[in-house]
């Protein structure tokens, strides 16, 4: 199963095994390489940001994201997961630059695969980018192979 | 597709100035290009000298080494990684010292027959993996041409002298300049193919 990740934001985040709500999907974390989201941050129950694991991920339903328990919600372990949670790297609204230096757009939206938090496709206005082009995501642009 | 095949497409050495360097593996702006450092006795690109990015941009230590240089796009110059820059000490001599400038600028450019074209006002690069210059733009009396740089190529002090090989690739818009003279370039040198 693949979901579009705007639509991912903003559902409630409920553990499985209480079925108490933990939060809503404020936004997601993606490794450096920006071909894997690892972590979703949760908002709305603690003042300070809350991660869960993707591995930690049970369903991403049409209503709202299932985590195996509430014990799975961790603090920010790393400086990349600190750069998502302040939206220093976000891929919505980020610069695509291919690796011949040309700007091709802005994101507007990820396409991924829900088991894996794999990247399959980046949105732009100018086309589709399939995820096998990208090579980097940082604070500055994601990179991705020249066509 | 509107631009131009990536292999042929040149710019300015002056243009490439302000850019920043991205990593390919991380998406990160580590760097501004500052000042190319030219070779004019070789007609050699050796590399950039770099600014740090921000508002306080001051200078960065680490140098941009031509060969390190994945591409230069219109938007960005692109290494594959952070360690692509060289620490200082590591560089060569003439990337080290703040050799600001090229010193072939202003340089007077003769025709083999003893006609003066103008003078040089810009290097010309070629923007593929491993840059390199490949020509200059001479400022004539009817505006600016562009003329190679081969292995024929005579420099002096005062004059650069064109060898009459180089009229046929005589240009006077950059585009049309590259179209003719990276197929010529590549065929003086082994062949090598860049995905």
């Amino acid at each position: 199963m693949t979901a579009i990740l705007t639509e991912v934001l903003g559902r409630r985040v409920v553990a499985s095994d209480t079925a108490e709500e933990i939060g809503e999907v404020k936004a997601v974390v993606a490794d450096r390489t920006g071909r894997r989201f690892t972590a979703i941050h949760v908002a709305g129950r603690r003042r300070s940001a809350e991660l869960v694991d993707w591995n930690d991920i049970t369903a991403i339903g049409s209503d709202a994201v299932m985590v195996t328990s509430a014990g799975a919600v961790t603090g920010v372990p790393d400086q990349r997961a600190e750069d998502a949670v302040k939206g220093a790297i976000d891929y919505l609204g980020a610069t695509v630059l291919s690796t011949d230096g040309v700007v091709l757009g802005t994101v507007s939206d990820v396409h991924f695969d829900e088991a894996g938090g794999t990247v399959v496709g980046l949105l732009t206005k100018e086309g589709r980018i399939e995820g096998d082009r990208i090579r980097g995501l940082g604070t500055f642009a994601a990179v991705v192979d020249a066509a | 597709m509107s631009d131009p095949a990536p292999q042929h497409r040149l710019v300015r050495a002056t243009d490439v100035s302000g850019l920043p360097v991205v990593t390919i593996d991380g998406g990160e702006d580590i760097a501004e290009i500052r000042d190319i450092v030219y070779d004019g006795a070789s007609h050699r690109l050796i590399g950039f000298t770099l600014n740090k990015r921000g508002w306080f941009r001051g200078t960065l230590k680490q140098r941009l080494e031509a060969d390190s240089v994945h591409a230069i796009g219109p938007d960005a110059v692109m290494v594959a990684t952070e360690a692509d820059l060289t620490e200082s000490g590591a560089a060569p001599p003439a990337l080290e010292g703040d050799a600001e400038t090229y010193d072939v600028i202003g340089t007077r450019v003769l025709a083999a027959d003893g006609t003066e074209l103008g003078s040089i006002s810009e290097v010309v690069l070629s923007t593929a993996r491993d840059p390199e210059a490949v020509g200059y733009e001479v400022a004539t009396d009817d505006g600016t041409v562009f003329v190679p740089i081969s292995a024929e190529l005579a420099l002096s002090d005062d004059n650069l002298l064109l060898p009459a090989s180089a009229t046929d690739f005589i240009h006077n818009d950059l585009a049309g300049f590259g179209a003719a003279v990276m197929p010529f370039r590549s065929g003086l040198t082994d062949e090598e193919e860049t995905p």
